[in-house]
């Protein structure tokens, strides 16, 4: 969709001439002559203004009454006056009148010192009141929920958080109830308000009436430092500012980058902070000696690791996960491929697509951004959902919908909670994928045989042909959302050539708005990928000298014997790894497992023989590339604990010590090495991704991208789903609560993830399963046992279970791929 | 000596509860230039009542080796719970122990100043 041309109007503000965009509400205009109109409802990420509170009153000639600057757009010619006695009067009427109820508790009031009605009434209002009446009252303190804090007498009703909840975040708890002064904001029937995004209205909330549970008294604005970087828990880097006090983290807030998060965060970032400071936290290197994990010396721990890395010279194996920064990536494939000569490293749980295919899908005229989600014509999310694998991208589509009328096509397994939103929803079998593109390609074609592919990937032609007509009629500018389970597995090649020939189709590369954006399995997955964590692709996806095994090859190799050794870099391969029994044979055979991790999950603490301490996001220095292939630079903003060392420098010394060269000595040396590395990184310095990043495909040494094929290509037929048998298709999915950071966090304790399989009500009353029942979930002779949840949303025929649950994740069952499993009672 | 003279800081009970009145805003240690003042609040249970209000200070210390006694904490102080003192002997042999903790400023000084009366 074209971008809003910008033009300028000219208008008289107190007397003199300004110039402003149009359009632009007037108390964003008055700020381009330096004239600030104070406001407590007004928030443009809100969306359309409200002029609840009255505060931003103004006077314009040629209107008799006062107007609300936040709800009149600036015209040509408009002249206004913000500082006669007429406004004064009112503004002054205004706070006064917000004060009549609110009570004047401020040095009990955590908002207190950083509360913009303080602001406004020292800058605004009349300095006394006539009130003596009685204020209102109610009960004090409130838990909205586990995690907000409310207290209604504080609230000035500027509907902020109900609009939130309404209108931006969808979730539609928020409202207000009852009528004039006794009006308040509540929930349904006063449920606690849990919701992805809540913790979103404490930062909204323009007084004290929402505050955050677990900042509670715990700093005043003047005890603390604010300390920019990014949050590394999930795919989107939202950008944040922590609060810190004391070398301790107190609260993360948002930090507003249009291009990135638009200012929202999701609880598991505003929250999971609390996972830097918990109690199980590693803190020190640590050995196995006579079976049990002893904390050690980093001389001891180092020189263990060495001495059995040099041992397995070219029988390593190596993965890594979550948290793990570029430079971190850069030095371990380094380590690997230059020292240990085995070139066996993999970022990609379930493994991908060669690395010509994954390039191309990885090329930068493909690279859509989140500010294209937003302006696109149509978006079509595609086998992943948002709020689980990227959240914050959930927000960014239901701004786009709800906004600027994108018209939003889901076709996923699971139901989504963008449903709703969407134009149009097509729900295919759990990894049918695959399938779905390549009837989707025929489609876009024209082809022929349609009907006969949709139907053998279990779809519906109709509905299939509808969206081919939807994409192809909106507009130019599409914008395809996929997760990266769609292109990986052992049939990842096909899919990833049927997503380029449909990126083709749909001319995704040629125009600028369009593109696709995939939602990683890891936190940092594209620039795990780019800084040459992949085992057939070296920094900057050029060939490397040898190819190396895959994931799930080096849980073969382990297995067999082929490889000795396996370093972990921040993964717990039976929590995030697909095939568990495979993971846990690789592990039991492993001569020795290395591991960098914050706390001992189940396969660390059982096989790991060396573990090195990790550091937690905050402490981390470095840098992350987004989905959208923006750098971003992540800042320490608290030191390290106990004997935490930069884990760059645990890397770049163990690579000494196997016998490489001297290598980098600072943080910034090993970026600077990245950006010797990798070709369209090129000239990238610390300096110049500053605070707000710097996307690589808009800048020139993207040119050096190396070329790829990009197809069309000729497809083959997906095989045809085996038959089911009475037994139930299984689908997995990534909850955005099952994580370590969520179970180490008190705040988030309550939202951890027990195992649930969700299940059709038919196939539920057929099993004679009731809700909330104990079920195993069970193929080839592994269960799993889960509660089930019965849910009307889900296809018949499929069963859905979570992946990355502490000890019951869904990959015990999966064995790698999806397929049939039997469900039964107990 | 003058009963206006500012020495060392008092920290201060309610008479009839017993609650402290402090409630651990930090606003003595906003308005100190000398940044001597730490203040960690924590909140008050039903079972656990400290001060009046919803927050009591866990933590008060004051770094008497820093303070420069202009008394801008008392008068930052929304609800008179420090106020300046008479003691003016304060030196020690370590600087540690110049760290006056809440529960040596809660209580009652040794009065070795007698105050001057009116007139005198």
């Amino acid at each position: 969709m074209p971008r809003p041309e910008l033009r300028t109007v000219r208008f008289t503000l107190d007397g003199r001439e300004v110039e402003a965009p149009e359009n632009v509400m007037l108390v964003d205009g008055a700020k381009y002559g330096d004239v600030e109109i104070p406001v407590f409802c007004y928030e443009p990420k809100l969306g359309q203004p409200v002029g609840a509170c009255r505060m931003c009153l103004v006077e314009i000639e040629g209107m008799p009454k006062l107007q609300t600057a936040c709800s009149t757009a600036v015209k040509d010619g408009m002249v206004v006056h913000t500082q006669t006695e007429r406004v004064r009067t009112a503004q002054q009427a205004v706070v006064e009148f917000l004060l009549v109820n609110h009570p004047l508790d401020c040095p009990v009031c955590d908002k207190g010192g950083e509360c913009p009605l303080q602001d406004i009434s020292y800058g605004w209002g009349p300095g006394t009141s006539r009130f003596i009446e009685p204020k209102r009252h109610f009960r004090k303190p409130l838990e909205l929920s586990p995690l907000v804090a409310i207290d209604r007498e504080r609230c000035i009703l500027c509907y902020r958080c109900v609009r939130f909840s309404q209108e931006v975040a969808e979730d539609y708890q928020l409202v207000l109830l009852d009528r004039g002064a006794q009006s308040f904001v509540a929930t349904f029937d006063g449920h606690p308000y849990v919701a992805p995004f809540s913790g979103n209205i404490v930062e909204l909330c323009p007084v004290g009436a929402l505050t955050s549970r677990a900042y509670r008294f715990r700093a005043r604005p003047w005890d603390v430092e604010d300390s920019g970087s990014i949050c590394t828990l999930c795919p989107a880097q939202c950008n944040v500012s922590f609060t810190v006090r004391d070398e301790r983290l107190m609260r993360v807030l948002a930090r507003q980058n249009d291009e990135v998060d638009d200012g929202w965060l999701c609880d598991k970032g505003r929250f999971a902070y609390q996972s830097a400071h918990a109690d199980e936290r590693i803190v020190e290197p640590m050995v196995r000696d006579g079976g049990e994990l002893r904390a050690v010396s980093w001389e001891r721990a180092l020189g263990a690791a060495a001495s059995a890395l040099g041992r397995a010279q070219g029988r390593v194996g190596a993965l890594a996960g979550d948290g793990t920064t570029n430079e971190e990536a850069f030095l371990l494939q380094r380590l690997l491929r230059e020292a240990l000569d085995s070139p066996h490293l993999d970022s990609r749980p379930a493994g991908g697509p060669p690395r010509e295919l994954a390039a191309a899908l990885g090329a930068p005229a493909l690279a859509a951004t989140m500010l294209d989600l937003e302006h696109a014509h149509a978006v079509l999310v595609l086998d992943c959902e948002p709020v689980d694998d990227m959240p914050i991208l959930d927000l960014r589509i239901r701004k786009g919908v709800r906004r600027r009328g994108v018209r939003l096509a889901v076709a996923t397994s699971r139901p989504s909670s963008l449903d709703e939103n969407a134009e149009l929803v097509v729900r295919l079998p759990p990894g049918g994928g695959e399938a779905l593109l390549a009837a989707l390609d025929a489609a876009l074609t024209s082809a022929s045989d349609v009907e006969e592919r949709s139907a053998a990937a279990g779809l519906d032609a109709p509905a299939l042909r509808q969206l081919a007509a939807l994409l192809t009629e909106a507009g130019e500018d599409v914008v395809v959302v996929h997760g990266e389970r769609l292109v990986s597995g052992p049939r990842a090649a096909h899919a990833a050539r049927a997503l380029l020939n449909v990126a083709e189709r749909l001319r995704l590369a040629e125009h600028e708005g369009a593109g696709l954006l995939e939602a990683p399995a890891h936190a940092n997955g594209r620039g795990l990928r780019e800084a040459g964590v992949l085992p057939e692709a070296a920094p900057g996806w050029t060939e490397p000298a040898a190819a190396g095994r895959s994931a799930a090859e080096i849980a073969a190799g382990l297995a067999d014997g082929d490889l000795t050794t396996l370093y972990l870099l921040h993964v717990d391969p039976l929590r995030t790894q697909p095939d568990r029994g495979a993971w846990e044979r690789a592990l039991a055979a492993a001569s020795t497992v290395i591991a960098h991790a914050s706390v001992l999950t189940e396969g660390i603490a059982e096989h790991a023989d060396v573990v090195f301490p990790a550091e937690s996001y905050a402490e981390k220095e470095g840098t992350v590339t987004h989905p959208d292939g923006r750098l971003q630079r992540l800042r320490p903003a608290i030191g390290r604990p106990g004997s935490v060392r930069a884990e760059w420098s645990v890397l770049a010394e163990l690579a000494e010590r196997v016998g490489l060269p001297a290598g980098p000595l600072t943080g910034p040396m090993v970026t600077a090495m990245l950006a010797e590395a990798v070709a369209f990184y090129a000239g990238i310095t610390l300096d110049e991704i500053g605070g707000k990043g710097v996307r690589w495909p808009k800048r020139e040494a993207a040119s050096a991208f190396p070329g790829v094929e990009a197809g069309p290509f000729e497809l083959e037929r997906p095989p045809a789903p085996p038959a089911a048998n009475g037994r139930l298709r299984l689908g997995t999915y990534r909850s955005l609560w099952a994580a370590p950071e969520v179970e180490a966090s008190p705040a988030l304790k309550f939202l951890a993830v027990r195992q649930r399989a969700e299940l059709a009500p038919a196939d539920a009353e057929r099993l004679g399963i009731a809700d909330g029942a104990a079920v195993s979930v069970a193929r080839n002779g592994a269960s799993l046992a889960a509660q089930a949840a019965i849910r009307s949303a889900i296809p018949a025929g499929t069963v859905f279970l979570a992946e990355g649950v502490e000890g019951a994740g869904a990959n015990a069952v999966t064995g790698g791929e999806p397929g049939l499993v039997e469900v039964r009672p107990g | 000596m003058y009963p206006r003279f500012r020495g060392r800081h008092r920290l201060h009970r309610f008479e009839d509860t017993g609650l402290e009145k402090c409630v651990g805003c930090s606003l003595c240690a906003a308005a100190c230039p000398a940044d001597c003042i730490r203040v960690v609040s924590a909140e008050n249970t039903p079972e656990n009542r400290i001060s009046a209000g919803e927050r009591y200070a866990a933590v008060y210390e004051i770094n008497m080796s820093r303070c420069i006694f202009c008394g801008y904490c008392e008068v930052a102080c929304p609800f008179d719970a420090i106020t300046m003192g008479h003691d003016y002997e304060l030196s020690d042999y370590r600087r540690g122990d110049l760290i006056f903790t809440k529960e040596m400023l809660l209580a009652e000084p040794l009065e070795r100043t007698p105050l001057r009366a009116e007139g005198e």
